[in-house]
């Protein structure tokens, strides 16, 4: 089972057993999180022209 | 409708006080929404952007707040699209336009973190409104309040 894999399912157990709330207190708990979600997302979507935007959105449908 | 910055909030660095503010008030929009009086779109355009998350533990953590909290995905169309166009000339960010343009044609909120939004909102919801969608654009904080 690859690293990702691991991740993926450990937190999928983790939203069925103890719900979105007490989830996201453990990972601040331990943690997990860090860095601005808005900033790393904006630092590459500013630089996207339409169809470059485009080709993103339907690469996920 | 939520911006993807609301989902990720809740994982970022909160040692910083506006971070942990804004992270406090988009718990409690999740929590509003598991309660049912507020029901969370997505959209192809919050997926697409969920691929942009820096570190793959956190990528994976909003993605999985997003299938609990998320009751109905919006598809891309032509409608949206054309929208988009219209509102990209005031927010300069093709994808901000297309995320906007998304909860326009299909929501009465759209919440964010995003200070630029937040303050061309005027222009935006004026543009919307000539349209014919009206469209409440809130930060967590606002929305939370105005909502409860």
């Amino acid at each position: 089972m690859s690293e990702q894999e691991i991740i993926k399912e450990g937190v999928h157990v983790l939203y069925d057993e103890l719900g979105p709330e007490k989830t996201v207190k453990f990972f601040q708990l331990v943690g997990v999180p860090r860095g601005d979600t808005l900033k790393e997302i904006e630092e590459i979507t500013e630089k996207l022209s339409k169809e470059e935007a485009l080709k993103l959105v339907k690469s996920q449908q | 409708m939520l911006n993807t910055n609301v989902f990720g909030r809740l994982y970022d660095d909160i040692s910083q006080n506006r971070i942990l503010q804004e992270a406090l008030d988009c718990l409690h929009i999740f929590l509003l929404s598991i309660t049912k009086p507020v029901v969370i779109k997505s959209s192809d355009v919050l997926f697409a952007e969920l691929t942009l998350i820096k570190g793959e533990a956190k990528r994976e953590l909003v993605l999985g707040l997003v299938n609990k909290i998320c009751e109905e995905r919006v598809r891309l169309n032509e409608q949206i699209i054309g929208l988009a166009d219209d509102i990209y000339p005031i927010v300069n960010d093709y994808m901000d336009s297309l995320h906007i343009s998304f909860a326009a044609t299909n929501c009465t909120y759209f919440a964010t973190c995003d200070k630029d939004i937040i303050k061309n909102r005027e222009k935006i919801v004026k543009l919307l409104k000539s349209r014919g969608f009206n469209l409440n654009i809130k930060n967590p904080s606002e929305f939370v309040k105005e909502i409860k």
